[in-house]
Formats: C-alpha cells, sequence, structure tokens
C-alpha cells in the first residue's frame, strides 16, 4: 500500500509540475506564456496585428506559434548559442520591459530600470563570432552552462549593469571567452558591478585588446568556485576595482602583458576593503614572466588568511606579490597556508633613474606579519631578493625558508 | 492511516488540478462558429491577412478579417474537431449555411433538443446535425 501510494505522489507531483506553454517565434527571439494566463488572441481586421492579450505584435514579426507541454521560469530568460546564430526564450510577460537585439549572435539584453525583480541569464551553446551584453539596474544572475564565445567586436561579456551579478557555473562545465583584437573595451570578460562568482566549473578567459577578466567593483570568488585560466591577456589576467576576496577556488594565469591579479584602489573613500586582496582559501598558480609586472598585486594591504600562492617570476624587475601598504600571511586553524616561489628574473632598466626595478617574490610597501603557514621562496637572479619590506617585518609563526629584508 | 488518506485526498487533488490543463485551442469567427485544435504538434503562422493552423499535417485557414479571437480550453468546445475535415457550418441573417456536400442529411436543432427549420432562425445558439455529425453554431 506504501509503495502503490509513493509511486502515484510520484506520478502526481511530475504531472502537475507541467503546463501547456504558448510559444511566440520571431527570429531569434522566442516569447513563452503558460497558456493558463492567455486569456485571448485577437486578430487586426486588416491583417497586420496579433495581439495575445495586451502584447502586441505585428503579424509580420511572428515567424509562428507553437506549444509545448513545459513550464518555463517566469523571470529566466534563455541564451542559447549555434554558430552565427542565437535562440533567445524569454517569458512574453518580459517583453515590453526589454530592449532587446540579436545581430547574428552577438546579443544585447537590457532591462528597464524601472524593473526590480531579480532575473536570471541562462547561457549556453558556442558561437566564434559571438557576445553576449546586459544592462539593467537590479542585481541578477548569470548561469554559464558550458558556453563559449568568441567576439570580433568588442568583449566577449559585458555585464554593464552596475549591481549584485551572481555568476555560476554549472558543475563540469567548461565556458570559454575570446575578445577581438584592437577594441576600445577594457576586458573580454567584463563587469560593471560587484560579481560574486561560483560553481565548480571551469572559465577560460583570454584577453586580446587590454586584460582578461575586469570588474569595476569587488569580485568575490566563493568556497564553491570551480577554475579560472587565464590563457592570455595585453594587459592584466584579472583586473579588479575595490577588492578581491577568494575562499576557494583554482586560477591559473599565464600569457598577461600587465599584472597577473591587480586589485586597484577606487576613488570613493568610503568603499569598504578599498584596494585589499583578501585571500580565504583557492590555489593560484601565477606565470609571472613579462617585465616589471607582478603576480598579486593590491594597491592597499593584503591578507593571505589560506590557500597556496605559487608563482614564477621569471621576468626581469617583477615582483611576485606586490603590496601598496601591510602584507599578512597567517594560517587559519587546519586550513593550510603556502606560499611558494622562484624568482629567476633579474633588474628592468638597470641605471635607469625612472624606471628601473628589481626582481622580487614578495614586496611590501608597509609592514610584513607572518603568523603561520609556508613561505618557500628561492630567488636566484641577479640583484633578485626574496622578501623586500620597506617597513618592518613581524614574525609570530610559521615556517619561513628565506630571509627577509625589512627596516627592523 | 490518517496519513495514508491525507496523502490520497491530495493525490486526487493534484490529478483533479492536472485535469484541467488546457489542451486545446478555439477559434470563434464573427458567425459565432468554434473550432477546436489539440496544441499537440499545432503550429500557426500568419501571413497574407490570414492564420493558418497546421495540425498533424492538415491545415485550416481563418481569415483575419472573419476572425472574433482565440482562445485556450481543456476540452474541445464544438463536438467534432474541424482538424479531421469536418463542414462549415454558420447562421447568417437567419439562414443556415453550410459547405455539406449535395444530398447531405441535415438537421437543425436547439440546445434543449427541439428540431427546427433552416430558415428564419432567431438569435441564440443551435446545433447543426450534417450525416450523423453535430456542429455547434450561433444565429446572431
Amino acid at each position: 500500500m506504501k509503495k502503490i501510494i509513493t509511486l502515484l505522489s510520484f506520478a502526481a507531483i511530475s504531472s502537475a509540475a507541467l503546463a501547456q506553454t504558448a510559444r511566440i517565434h520571431c527570429g531569434a527571439f522566442t516569447y513563452t506564456a503558460p497558456v493558463s494566463e492567455v486569456s485571448r488572441i485577437t486578430t487586426s481586421a486588416d491583417g497586420t496585428a496579433v495581439t495575445f492579450d495586451t502584447n502586441a505584435f505585428s503579424a509580420a514579426e511572428i515567424d509562428s506559434v507553437t506549444f509545448e507541454y513545459r513550464t518555463y521560469d517566469a523571470h529566466t530568460i534563455y541564451v542559447n548559442y549555434s554558430a552565427t546564430q542565437v535562440d533567445i526564450t524569454m517569458p512574453l510577460a518580459l517583453r515590453e520591459q526589454f530592449t532587446s537585439s540579436a545581430d547574428g549572435a552577438h546579443v544585447y539584453l537590457e532591462a528597464d530600470p524601472a524593473y526590480q525583480e531579480e532575473l536570471t541569464y541562462y547561457l549556453s551553446g558556442t558561437s566564434q563570432n559571438g557576445s553576449f551584453t546586459m544592462e539593467g539596474d537590479y542585481k541578477s544572475t548569470v548561469i554559464l552552462d558550458n558556453v563559449s564565445l568568441t567576439s570580433n567586436k568588442g568583449a566577449a561579456f559585458d555585464i554593464q549593469n552596475g549591481k549584485r551579478i551572481k555568476i555560476h557555473m554549472i558543475e563540469g562545465s567548461v565556458n570559454n571567452f575570446s575578445d577581438a583584437k584592437g577594441g576600445t573595451h577594457d576586458a573580454c570578460f567584463f563587469v560593471n558591478g560587484h560579481p560574486e562568482l561560483s560553481g565548480n566549473g571551469t572559465l577560460n578567459i583570454t584577453g586580446n585588446t587590454k586584460h582578461a577578466y575586469a570588474s569595476d567593483e569587488y569580485s568575490h570568488f566563493e568556497a564553491s568556485f570551480g577554475r579560472l585560466n587565464v590563457l592570455g591577456a595585453v594587459s592584466d589576467g584579472m583586473h579588479i576595482e575595490q577588492y578581491l576576496k577568494t575562499q576557494g577556488g583554482t586560477y591559473n594565469i599565464k600569457g598577461t602583458g600587465g599584472d597577473g591579479i591587480d586589485v586597484s584602489i577606487t576613488k570613493d573613500p568610503l568603499d569598504e576593503y578599498n584596494g585589499q586582496a583578501l585571500i580565504e582559501g583557492g590555489h593560484f598558480t601565477l606565470d609571472v614572466a613579462a617585465e616589471d609586472v607582478k603576480g598579486l598585486k593590491c594597491d592597499s594591504a593584503m591578507t593571505i588568511s589560506a590557500g597556496t600562492i605559487e608563482a614564477t617570476v621569471s621576468g626581469n624587475g617583477s615582483k611576485g606579490i606586490s603590496t601598496g601598504t601591510n602584507l599578512l600571511i597567517a594560517q587559519k586553524t587546519g586550513v593550510p597556508t603556502k606560499v611558494k616561489m622562484v624568482v629567476t628574473g633579474t633588474t628592468y632598466m638597470p641605471g635607469d633613474a625612472e624606471l628601473e626595478a628589481k626582481c622580487r617574490g614578495i614586496k611590501v610597501k608597509g609592514n610584513f606579519t607572518f603568523d603561520g603557514g609556508v613561505i618557500d621562496i628561492v630567488a636566484t637572479g641577479a640583484k633578485s631578493k626574496e622578501i623586500s619590506v620597506d617597513g618592518y617585518y613581524y614574525y609570530k609563526s610559521g615556517s619561513i625558508n628565506c630571509y627577509v629584508d625589512s627596516a627592523n | 492511516m490518517k496519513r495514508s488518506l491525507l496523502l490520497i485526498f491530495a493525490l486526487v487533488c493534484t490529478f483533479a488540478v492536472k485535469a484541467q490543463s488546457l489542451d486545446y485551442l478555439t477559434v470563434r469567427t464573427i458567425e459565432g462558429t468554434e473550432q477546436s485544435f489539440s496544441l499537440d504538434q499545432l503550429k500557426l503562422t500568419f501571413a497574407d491577412g490570414k492564420v493558418v493552423a497546421t495540425s498533424k499535417g492538415e491545415t485550416t485557414t481563418f481569415d483575419f478579417a472573419n476572425l472574433d479571437f482565440m482562445f485556450f480550453t481543456a476540452e474541445p468546445t464544438a463536438i467534432e474537431n474541424m482538424s479531421d475535415g469536418g463542414c462549415t457550418v454558420s447562421i447568417v441573417g437567419g439562414n443556415l449555411q453550410t459547405n455539406a456536400p449535395a444530398g447531405s442529411t441535415i438537421h437543425v436543432f436547439t440546445p434543449d433538443g427541439k428540431r427546427v427549420g433552416q430558415s428564419s432562425l432567431n438569435r441564440g445558439v443551435y446545433l447543426v446535425q450534417i450525416n450523423g455529425r453535430t456542429y455547434k453554431t450561433i444565429a446572431r
């Protein structure tokens, strides 16, 4: 009896979850509406217009109307790329809230500023000639589900929305973004607001104009975040305004003409953690091969309280880690902290009064406090140093195998 | 026992809700006739002032000018689904009009079953039986 009831329950729940949905196909856009929410469809006598309740279409813009036994979420927009085309599926109720366009596989979706509900944009598919641009005035979520975009004009992923943007990668997904060369945009993968990234997928980015990844406000990589690979960048691998916080994830950054990770201070003195890097987890592998650049740099203080940072510093005058003010390396109970570097670069522009730069594993412009973890730095390049501190060095605990050049 | 009864009650309610699923598109013309199409594999296109309903390979065309509106129903509103090749039936100026083949057996009934003639029909709903198949229409 119990088994029968369980089976019946399952069947009832499954069938009740679905509903007939009208799909109005208009070029790259498909507008969906549960038929239960469409009281009537009317046509104009002159044959020019078709109206679904209050949603008016010109007859010419409708390719067809089909029906599907499926329920679509009322706040999710699906964007599926295929070569030079894209299919955008959007609830009919949102149509009037958007200014939208699809130029081949270049998608532009702008939510009306008056629309104040959270939306989810679900990206999938592949295009060798496409991009995703989103604008709005309310926090949003973007889901990456095996999406690969190579843009031949501008950024590949461009979030102009200045609010909180959750970016979640589907488990096991591989997502690739590459932008056009010689553009005027800041980054291949750009977020104007503050991104919060999660999901155990892989994100591969190549910046062919300037930075690979950039955010105009803080970036927060959550503990569930999978992998970020910067495959190359004309300038920085990651360029972040305000602060960077990582609580997990794997970060491989190579082939950059600028810094691997650059965290810049903003102009607003009230911005919290302004200019700071807060490393609370994550495994960083930084290939610092360009000259006079930094692997991990911040304008203000840096705190490394868990995770691993490994850097190969071969560029002349380059630094593995560089802080604008203080550095704290510590270890939370039970969570290892490790900093490992091999420094082989020498002096950049030796003898130049303005431009000469020495090669360092770690360069601290303020004070350096070491309270737990392992520091393993070997510097063999001529005139290079493992750790150079302009201020004071405070040792409290931990294992360190190199000399710290400091004021005390 | 109480838990099982509650669960059974919930299941019955769920199936009841499912039974109200809107699975048909009904087209109403300005003459008052209604034709229903199953949403399964139904496709609508709009061109040249016409609505074309294609369902499982069969096509039915309506002029925009002759359409009143379309709506969704749980059951086909006409007794017969026009997509299987039934006749067109309407009442214009009190007179029955149909494209039934010559020699067809045609009877007209009021909803309460009273048989009436095919002309001088007053305003109201009528059931038109053609060769044993019944259609619903409205005299306006």
